[in-house]
């Protein structure tokens, strides 16, 4: 059983990513949609709006191209590049996190009160700050795959 | 052997067919835009599976691939929900696409179980 989850998490990490690009997708149609009404005042999208999704799909291939078993190296001498992928990996992740303060920036300067006194408006700004945490979780389910496959490996 | 592809076709074409009834109910042709998403499905599955046993390859590619599919997957039923939510299609619109959405990935899942279960039988002999 536990086998079996471990096997299928990168398709659970896809379901997540391919979630949280579409949640923001929908609030671009969203707020598309609703500003051709006159009547509806709210906040417009800018194409920098794009940016935190696109950095946050970039730290999650970052964090997943590199070989995490160099990480379990024990040479005394010659750390076999565990520093480097250290420093890789927190690269990734600051990337990462910076995202998810862009989103949550992006949505408090801009749909959130006092900026944008109308309720129904503030979907796009909730929706990119899902859209980067959750792109951000799927990447964490891919490092976590690889390092209990690096482990399993190890124990053989 | 041909009566079990015989009905998965069936099945399949249903799915098709729900969300032809999803356009012809809001009277948009968007919902067929998912059609595209359940002919790309299954191939990231097909391409990067692999098939040596005895490969000491840890499963990246077939991970990409997993990745791959269930990108697919959400892209079937994402579509139109975000649709649906400006009302840019109907309610009623969204539950036959949900329903083709359901019907098609179960027949495609089950395909692929079905034909790989094949597949190891012939191998154990």
């Amino acid at each position: 059983m536990r086998k079996t989850i471990m096997k299928y998490l990168p398709a659970l990490a896809g379901i997540i990513f391919t979630a949280g690009w579409f949640l923001w997708i929908d609030g671009h149609v969203y707020e598309n949609t609703n500003n051709k009404n006159a009547d509806f005042d709210g906040p417009h999208i800018q194409w920098i709006y794009y940016l935190p999704g696109i950095f946050a799909t970039l730290g999650m291939v970052m964090a997943n191209i590199v070989d995490l078993s160099a990480l379990n190296s024990n040479s005394l001498l010659f750390d076999g590049g565990a520093t480097k992928v250290r420093v890789w990996l927190f690269i990734s992740f600051a990337i990462s996190f910076g995202c998810i303060g862009a989103a949550l920036w992006i949505m408090v300067a801009v749909f959130l009160p006092p900026h944008n006194t109308n309720d129904a408006a503030q979907w796009p700004g909730i929706a990119i700050t899902l859209q980067t945490s959750l792109i951000f979780l799927s990447s964490l389910l891919l490092v976590f795959k690889k390092v209990r496959q690096d482990d399993e490996y190890d124990q053989f | 052997m041909g009566h079990d592809i015989k009905g998965f076709s069936c099945a399949f074409a249903v799915g098709l067919l729900f969300n032809i009834l999803a356009c012809i109910v809001s009277h948009s042709g968007y919902p067929i835009i998912v059609v595209a998403s359940y002919f790309l499905a299954p191939f990231p599955n097909i391409l990067c599976r692999n098939r040596d046993s005895f490969s000491s390859e840890k499963g990246t590619f077939e991970d990409i691939g997993l990745f791959l599919t269930g990108l697919f997957i959400t892209s079937g039923f994402a579509i139109p929900m975000i649709l649906a939510h400006s009302d840019i299609i109907s309610g009623k619109a969204l539950a036959f696409s949900m329903a083709g959405g359901v019907t098609v990935y179960a027949t495609i899942i089950t395909f692929l179980w079905f034909f790989n279960r094949h597949n190891d039988e012939d191998n154990n002999w």
